[in-house]
């Protein structure tokens, strides 16, 4: 075979070693970035905002405030030209917030397409971070449930490792509500992490099956 | 011609490859007269020409089976020392980072990029015998991979391998996985080599060694 060749096929291999888990991978990136951009520029935006109005910047909703802004006490004098340019921060930050809102909602559609059960039982957001984290739906497919389970907190895993520390009893799955919310952490995300491999072992293997 | 050169001592060592495409680099390397510097910090097979590999292990029109071959910047110099005559077979099995190797192929005529598991050389395609392996893999079983490709190893050939230990045990001290691996190792190579590549890359050593051939 000629070098030709070999690239010809390491092309079609590449293309084809590509699948709707790896987009899936990329929004939860995009998601991720998204969400800390909005939580940084809130976050400025108070500060900033909290010069003029101390009182209402903390608890009120920083874009509407921003928007219709009125001097409170304690806060400074603030000319026209300093308040249109807070009003330009807090646009931005209103349509990163919109941004997030919209990927969110793709992220979802994305995860019931690529991985139905999974999305069913951790739901789309702790499911699709799972995957991330597991580098495919394949990987996940083949991980222990124990594995899962900690997904998300190597570094308490490593550590337990290393040292004579105690392990991680959750990782990313910790958001799923049923285990918040749990009396029994332990337990709950034990018992979840199993679920979840059920349900990615099903999605992967034989993706038609009703769970 | 010589195509790989090594200047200064100590400190001021530098690793010059000559460029098959002159005014043409891939990764942001520097180029100084049609010569390209070898950066330690980001190949291995760099580290370890540093830390006292002979640069001329890999010679013009050697055909290597590269196994880890990543976005390919070691493959890229490789492919530099063995010119036109040579050839290298570079086995990459990520879709992301072989997608850098197919663009770097195309540039060159001596890289033939193939997307594979090291793991199983049975679903290679054809590519008969090679003078050297070089394995750069973050896998639990290196060695024994390294192992299993030595069927493509011809007689007298050699091999490079680096080795990762944080990827073969984290809970090990390096020093200890290392002393485990030369004892595998030295079943399967004679005259082997060990050079451990701190400060240019942390916890990784670097085997050099011929292929026994036991059957």
């Amino acid at each position: 075979m000629e070098v030709k060749n070999f690239i010809e096929k390491a092309k079609e291999d590449i293309a084809n070693a590509v699948g709707r888990d790896q987009l899936l991978i990329k929004t939860v990136h995009s998601v991720n970035e998204v969400r800390k951009a909005a939580n940084r520029l809130s976050m400025n935006l108070k500060e900033r905002l909290g010069l003029y109005m101390p009182a209402s910047v903390r608890d009120g909703d920083l874009v509407k405030l921003a928007l219709k802004p009125k001097k409170e006490e304690m806060g400074m004098e603030m000319s026209k030209s300093d308040l249109e340019s807070i009003k330009k921060l807090a646009k931005i930050l209103e349509s990163v917030l919109k941004l997030e809102e919209e990927q969110l909602e793709y992220l979802s559609l994305l995860m019931v397409e690529v991985a139905p059960k999974v999305e069913k039982v951790a739901g789309a957001f702790v499911g699709a971070q799972l995957m991330d984290l597991a580098g495919g739906l394949k990987s996940l497919a083949e991980m222990p449930s124990s594995r899962i389970q900690v997904l998300g907190a190597e570094k308490a895993l490593f550590r337990h490792l290393t040292t004579d520390a105690k392990p991680p009893k959750f990782g990313v799955i910790f958001a799923h509500e049923s285990i918040s919310k749990a009396e029994n952490k332990g337990k709950a995300s034990r018992q979840l992490a199993a679920k979840i491999s059920i349900a990615a072992r099903v999605d992967y293997f034989s993706p038609l099956e009703k769970l | 011609m010589k195509r790989i050169k090594v200047l200064g001592e100590g400190k001021k060592k530098k690793i010059l490859v000559r460029n098959s495409t002159p005014g043409k680099t891939f990764f942001s390397e520097t180029e100084r007269d049609g010569w390209r510097i070898l950066s330690p910090y980001n190949s291995k097979f760099g580290a370890a020409i540093m830390k006292g590999l002979s640069e001329n292990v890999i010679q013009e029109g050697d055909k290597v089976l590269y196994l880890g071959a990543s976005h390919g910047y070691t493959v890229s110099f490789v492919s530099d020392i063995v010119g036109d005559k040579g050839l290298i077979y570079a086995v990459e099995f990520a879709p992301e980072v072989a997608k850098e190797l197919v663009f770097l192929s195309e540039q060159r005529k001596n890289i033939a990029p193939i997307l594979v598991d090291a793991n199983q050389p049975k679903n290679y395609p054809e590519i008969g015998k090679v003078d050297v392996i070089y394995q750069d893999l973050a896998q639990k079983n290196q060695a024994e991979i390294l192992i299993k490709n030595l069927k493509f190893l011809k007689e007298d050939g050699i091999v490079l391998f680096a080795a990762k230990a944080r990827s073969i045990d984290v809970t090990m001290q390096p020093s200890k996985v290392f002393k485990g691996l030369e004892t595998i190792l030295k079943d399967s190579f004679s005259g082997l080599k060990v050079l451990i590549l701190d400060p240019y890359e942390k916890d990784h050593a670097f085997y050099m060694g011929k292929s026994k051939h036991l059957k």
